[in-house]
């Protein structure tokens, strides 16, 4: 019997999903063992037309990390559907947007002016900024469209399943794997991770009093961390609540606060308003300039409550739909 | 598998011609039969009156819809009417869904097309809603007729009595180690110049005698729980280190070797370590002040065990942490005196002789450190007293309010002054005077012919009171230099200490000027912000002794009337639920809960909601950062359908 195919495909990512995989170390030799890799443009030369020649449905799995914010990548993605028997999306960027998706709180326009135009380090004295199509010397040039939004995989396709994380864990990756050889799957468009908050695993948890009130925020700069002590309990926002579990909590065993890679739980629509809700319950003060002067030290509510989250926002929701692209 | 399409009704009721006059009703009939997603649509007028609920109870029991919208007025109005018409008729009230084209669409809304669209918008909000409503089961439970007293006051004393009269179990909490509140330190209660303490021993004695009655001094309340007819009160009776076996002979008070100032004479006399408050009181026992008795700093003392005739000493005895169970609280816990020792320019503390209005009563008191006499500290009686009334009232820095028997009480001073020394000069410098009701006010008016002089003062911040050689003097604007040789300055009353964190316990709401705020100002001036929680004496706000009984009588009364044994309370239905599977136990709810309903499972190591305590507030839903606490009939899913509806149709 022919191995099963398997696709792994980058979007807009920073090679840091494919990391993961390599990660996997001598696991991956299991992989390989099991698997035909069709398809790792990071890692083997294939070609694109040789996917497009494959019969629909033909490719077991594809494991796409990336947000998508080209028209190139949204064809990829979709090509690979098309090919595809099930389609993970691979990561943070995929399932939620990740930090390329902070760049929905800007515009295309401002990010081409900033890179190719203001940047003190750019000289463009033409003004030249990339467009699908240019002509050179006679000759048409063309260029994937850079969308005015930067998209989720399941904005664009259909997926089946969803690995979360910044990157996901070697474990993850191997389970997900494993279920999918072993045809042992949960229903479609299960996230494959375990649907609780990070506090489950967390070991400062029983540090946590039951009375958190943060009566200053503060950041891992400001103070020396203590390597036991909640991070709430010490001013600092961890956004371990409103996220995910199935890191192994590796950055707080690194004594850094969570980010929140791993997104939401699924009874969770927001991750971000739901933690800012949370820290509306549990920020001191009782007048309006009290909570004031607290919330003043919050310097990047973005960055804090929406670091990977942005695509999959209801903030951002109304503008997507503005524009069909 | 196939899945059933739900079966909504949909009434659309023309209030009169509150609704009809601005929309289209039977346009928007049409509209809503065109959508396929209606099982029954129909215009009716006036669905809220007994005809109107008849037809609705009897297309409901021939459509038996799984949802009905009733497209009319505010949920607030009649919501529950229409949800009371189904339970009647087999249907689960979270089944019925109001969709308020009154209030929010036809009243505010005068283009006519604009009120058309409003309203189709909020009846697809409410089918999106009601289409995932769950039934609600009512839960009820026999209420505890049971009654918890806080504050030992003649207010708390007379509750009591009254509650056990009408058979209840009744609790005294009080703080300190016996009974009597301020009343008990008074001599007379003006204006028939009643013996204070001869008003109350009879009470006393009642109270301490009556089987129904338990009465903890010396204890506080650490916790409350729960609501209406199911409270759970925590409290901590503190050790008395003697038992009751003592009956209060005072033969331990002379050996005992400690000298401490008495706080039941406001620091003017002495006690020992081991005290009681004054001969006679309830509970008889006396105490040992853990904090200063020897025997307890270092082991070097133990002269009260030899001396006690009855073998009561205990030192081993240990605070106990009791639990009780009532259906209503009342709060008796009285006010206290504004502290005047900021107000440099009045003397106080400072000056020999200038004393605060309780402080003279003290003095007065036959119980008094100078066993009645009214006496300067060189041992002398005064020839003349001054009184200052509203002294640290009516000024942003203290008071700011009028107590409103202060007067009342300070021009007692003359009485009681003249009935001892009939030659002294009695004088009181106020700004306003508030004598109000034919008693009062001839109290005043007996009071200036008996030789009280009262004299205006145009602003009271002006007094200066000063020490000149054996004489106190008092300046201010409006009248020339006065001499006395006693000065009696009439404080206000602000509330308790302690009142604020009993009200953050009961989650109950103190007005501005820091007194329990009233359910109704007017209506029900000794029910709290809080269903079974009353408010009666001084902590519903100053008031003399005949107001302060009145309303521990006004607050049982509600109680007795309401909370009868045997009688059932439905358990708030709308409660929050915690899903087990969901819940990271990251803690988070459980400090915003402000009914404490929340507790951690420390072996599942998940927060789980108390059901009976848990009011559905949503406070918890709101700060659960993973969802895993919901809110029943207020889901997360049903709120963003409803918001989804009115926005996508």
């Amino acid at each position: 019997m022919a191995k099963p195919k398997v696709a792994f495909y980058w979007c807009a990512s920073c090679g840091g999903c494919e990391e993961a995989v390599v990660d996997l170390a001598e696991k991956i030799l299991d992989v390989v063992a099991a698997v035909d890799i069709i398809l790792w443009p990071v890692a083997l030369d294939f070609k694109y037309k040789g996917i497009k020649a494959m019969e629909d449905g033909s490719i077991a799995v594809s494991f796409i990390n990336g947000a998508i914010r080209t028209e190139e990548q949204k064809e990829m993605a979709k090509l690979l559907r098309k090919k595809s028997g099930l389609v993970v999306a691979f990561g943070s960027c995929s399932s939620l947007g990740g930090i390329p998706a902070l760049a929905n709180l800007t515009s295309k326009k401002k990010i081409f002016d900033r890179s190719y135009l203001n940047s003190p380090t750019v000289v463009n004295p033409d003004g030249v900024v990339p467009k699908t199509r240019s002509i050179v010397d006679g000759y048409e040039l063309t260029l994937p469209e850079f969308f005015e939004t930067v998209y989720k995989l399941d904005d664009v396709i259909d997926v089946d399943y969803y690995l979360p994380g910044c990157p996901p864990t070697p474990e993850l990756i191997a389970n997900a794997v494993n279920a999918i050889l072993e045809a042992k799957l949960p229903p479609k468009g299960a996230i494959l991770s375990p649907d609780k908050s990070l506090c489950k695993s967390c070991d400062r948890n029983e540090s946590k009093p039951e009375d958190v009130a943060i009566a200053e925020i503060k950041r891992v700069i400001d103070i020396e961390l203590d390597p036991e002590k909640c991070f709430l309990a010490q001013g600092i926002i961890c956004m371990g609540p409103a996220t995910r579990d199935g890191c192994g909590a590796s950055c707080i065993n690194g004594n850094m606060p969570c980010t929140g890679c791993f997104g939401p739980t699924d009874s969770c629509k927001d991750q971000g308003a739901k933690m800012i809700g949370t820290l509306g319950a549990i920020l001191e003060g009782e007048e309006e300039e009290a909570i004031d002067k607290v919330i003043e030290g919050l310097v990047d509510p973005a960055g804090t409550f929406y670091r990977y989250g942005l695509s999959a926002s209801m903030l951002g929701s109304a503008r997507k739909e503005a524009k069909d692209e | 598998m196939t899945v059933e399409k739900p079966k909504i009704a949909l009434f659309l009721c023309e209030c009169s011609t509150n609704i009809s006059n601005f929309i289209d009703l039977p346009a928007v009939a049409d509209w809503a039969e065109s959508t396929e997603d209606f099982c029954f649509v129909e215009v009716s007028n006036l669905l809220c009156s007994p005809d109107g609920k008849k037809y609705f109870a009897e297309i409901l029991m021939k459509h038996k819809p799984d949802g009905i919208i009733v497209a009319a007025c505010s949920p607030k109005l009649h919501e529950k009417t229409f949800q009371d018409v189904a339970e009647e008729v087999g249907i689960n009230m979270s089944r019925v869904q109001m969709a308020n084209i009154r209030e929010d669409v036809s009243w505010v809304t005068k283009d006519k097309t604009k009120a058309n669209e409003k309203a189709k918008a909020m009846i697809k909000a409410a089918l999106r809603r009601v289409i995932l409503a769950e039934n609600l089961e009512k839960v009820t439970m026999e209420v505890i007729s049971d009654i918890l007293i806080i504050g030992g006051g003649i207010a708390g004393i007379e509750a009591a009595i009254i509650a056990s009269k009408a058979g209840r179990k009744v609790y005294l909490i009080e703080k300190d180690i016996s009974l009597g509140g301020s009343v008990i330190k008074i001599e007379e209660v003006a204006p028939n110049m009643e013996c204070a303490p001869c008003l109350l021993a009879p009470r006393l004695s009642e109270v301490r005698d009556d089987p129904n009655i338990t009465v903890l001094t010396n204890s506080e309340i650490t916790d409350v729980l729960g609501f209406y007819g199911n409270f759970l009160v925590k409290v901590r009776k503190k050790a008395r280190y003697v038992e009751e076996t003592c009956i209060g002979c005072e033969a331990c008070f002379d050996v005992c070797p400690v000298t401490l100032k008495n706080e039941f004479h406001l620091g003017l006399g002495n006690r020992k370590a081991i005290y009681t408050l004054f001969p006679g009181s309830v509970p008889a026992a006396a105490v040992i002040d853990k904090e200063h008795c020897k025997h307890f700093i270092d082991n070097s003392c133990d002269a009260c065990v030899s001396a006690c005739p009855f073998g009561s000493i205990n030192f081993n005895e240990k605070d106990e942490e009791l639990e009780i169970n009532v259906g209503a609280i009342v709060i008796a816990t009285g006010t206290k005196s504004g502290d005047v020792s900021k107000f440099d320019e009045l003397g106080y503390g400072k000056i020999d002789n200038v004393y605060t209005l309780p402080e003279f009563e003290r003095i007065a008191c036959s119980n008094g450190p100078s066993g009645s006499k009214i006496l300067l500290k060189n041992g002398e009686k005064p020839s003349s007293v001054a009184v200052i009334h509203c002294a640290g009232s009516l000024r942003e820095d203290g008071i700011p309010y009028c107590s409103g028997i202060c007067c009342f009480g300070a021009s007692k001073v003359g009485e009681l002054v003249r009935k001892q020394i009939p030659e002294a000069k009695v004088l009181n410098i106020y700004n306003d005077l508030v004598f109000v009701g034919p008693k009062i006010n001839a109290f005043y008016r007996k009071q200036i012919e008996e030789g009280t002089r009262f004299i205006k003062c145009y602003d009271l911040k002006t007094i200066q009171v000063k020490e000149k050689g054996d004489k106190i003097t008092i300046e201010g604007e409006g009248f020339s230099q006065i001499e006395a040789d006693m000065v009696v300055l009439s404080t206000g009353l602000e509330p308790a200490s302690g009142t604020k964190e009993l009200a953050d316990l009961l989650n109950i709401d103190l007005r501005k000027d820091g007194f329990f705020k009233a359910d109704h100002a007017l209506l029900n001036q000794t029910g709290s912000t809080l269903e079974g929680i009353y408010i009666a004496g001084c902590s519903a706000g100053p008031c003399n002794v005949a107001t302060s009984v009145t309303r521990a009588r006004s607050a049982v009364g509600d109680i007795i009337s309401k909370l009868i044994p045997g009688r059932e309370i439905e358990l708030e239905i709308l409660t929050s639920v915690i899903d087990e599977e969901k819940c990271g136990g990251c803690k988070l709810c459980i400090s915003v809960c402000p009914y404490k309903a929340i507790i951690f499972d420390d072996e599942k190591n998940i927060s789980i909601v108390t059901e009976a305590i848990c009011r559905g507030c949503g406070t918890c839903v709101a700060s659960c950062p993973s969802g895993a606490a919901k809110a029943k009939h207020f889901t997360d899913d049903q709120i963003y359908a409803e918001i989804g509806g009115l926005l996508y149709g």
